[in-house]
């Protein structure tokens, strides 16, 4: 790569300054084509998430951040619980997930909606089997390890602490904000 | 040189996770199902592909001074490219994958090839070289995979086969989780190395053969 050196400092700079202006042009026009799709995903993946903890016909957002009010179109009262979003820290980042939690304080279900975590270990915290073991607590979540029910993942204690903390964190929402409405479901 | 002694080079003789020791980083943190294997195997080939392609176009337009930066540039253009667009249509792969997608912008044997090959040979060979090494990456990361599976988890083709959870070969009680953790991408990696550097070296017993590794650099 010996090239004349009377380029200077000039052609380097041009150079440089033209592929860099020409890639962002190529990735401008690629993040156009898929931004929608790429929106539609993560709205459809949140849609089924919401559905998967808590069964409703329609979700409602509330005034608090990252709380779902789910409502059901045949029964009356119509509130069925709560849906509740939280990003507990993992092992690789943040985990973003919506816990279910019924009008009178149930945990009905968790779901993860994205997370960086270890593949093969903490990844297999979406599996259907682990996730149902938080389905029918109340109060506070904890590890068998630390002395409550839930069974860590082989391998990814951290990753299942992250997920208990989450939904701790949700169920303390739910408890702070007073969401709690007695004999409705 | 020709296109078809170049493409077949990054299979085998110069592999470049195998023989170049190249991208080892993302070969043991990504080989743990054969889904995941697989799935970064390709996108590394076309990421690979493409920007051999580019660089070998521009080579002559290209003052060494700023060559680096201008590679890099151009390989990274592709990495966010190849991740928007796994983003928008097959968000298994990404959301499996995760980091390891972007992070392929620093993934050496991609650089390496820029280097070592795209700036100095034709379009059509750097093509060549682009698939060829790519699919020598993904080979060995399919290989590792299963390995490590099967050995580590007990299953095969987990995130793809029978609705993601993998055909169980062995009842869920026996694997060794040790195979699936860092230590037994380590280990697994090792092993294939020394298995094709000894098969490499008995076919040929002549005082050349021990710098297999050094042909590489020599390129």
């Amino acid at each position: 790569m010996e090239k004349k050196k009377k380029s200077g400092l000039f052609t380097p700079v041009i150079v440089l300054g033209l592929i860099a202006l020409i890639s962002a042009g190529a990735l401008g026009a690629v993040n156009l084509l898929t931004e929608e799709p790429i929106a539609e995903r993560q709205a459809v993946s949140r849609a089924d998430a919401m559905r998967e903890v808590l069964a409703a016909d329609r979700y409602e957002a509330t005034a608090i951040a990252g709380v779902f009010e789910a409502h059901s179109d045949s029964v009356i009262p119509s509130l069925l619980g709560y849906v509740i979003e939280t990003e507990p820290s993992g092992f690789g980042g943040a985990i973003n997930l919506v816990t279910g939690v019924s009008a009178n304080g149930e945990v009905t279900g968790i779901a993860i909606i994205s997370m960086t975590e270890t593949s093969g270990l903490g990844t297999n915290a979406d599996k259907p089997d682990w996730r149902a073991q938080f389905a029918g607590i109340s109060g506070k979540a904890a590890l068998s390890k630390d002395g409550g029910t839930i069974d860590a993942l082989t391998g990814a204690t951290i990753t299942s602490r992250a997920i208990v903390d989450g939904v701790n964190k949700a169920l303390a929402v739910f408890e702070e904000n007073n969401l709690k409405r007695e004999g409705l479901v | 040189m020709n296109v078809s002694k170049v493409f077949r080079q990054g299979l085998l003789s110069n592999n470049p996770v195998l023989v170049q020791l190249l991208g080892m980083c993302s070969t043991m943190a990504i080989s743990t199902t054969l889904f995941n294997g697989v799935g970064m195997g390709v996108s590394v080939l076309i990421i690979l592909t493409c920007s051999n392609i580019v660089i070998a176009l521009l080579r002559k337009l290209i003052p060494s001074k700023v060559r680096i930066a201008c590679f890099i540039v151009v390989i990274t253009a592709f990495v966010t490219i190849v991740d928007l667009i796994l983003r928008a249509f097959v968000p298994a792969l990404s959301s499996s994958l995760g980091v390891f997608i972007p992070l392929i912008a620093v993934n050496c044997i991609i650089l390496g090839r820029a280097e070592a090959f795209a700036a100095k040979n034709s379009v059509l060979l750097s093509a060549a070289d682009g698939i060829g090494q790519g699919l020598g990456y993904t080979l060995v990361l399919t290989l590792i995979s299963i390995v490590r599976e099967f050995l580590g988890s007990g299953t095969f083709g987990g995130g793809l086969l029978n609705g993601g959870e993998g055909i169980r070969l062995i009842p869920a009680q026996f694997p060794a989780l040790l195979v699936v953790l860092p230590f037994g991408g380590f280990l697994a990696l090792g092993s294939l190395i020394a298995l094709v550097q000894y098969s490499q070296n008995r076919k040929k017993p002549s005082p050349a053969v021990t710098s297999g590794g050094k042909e590489a650099i020599a390129e």
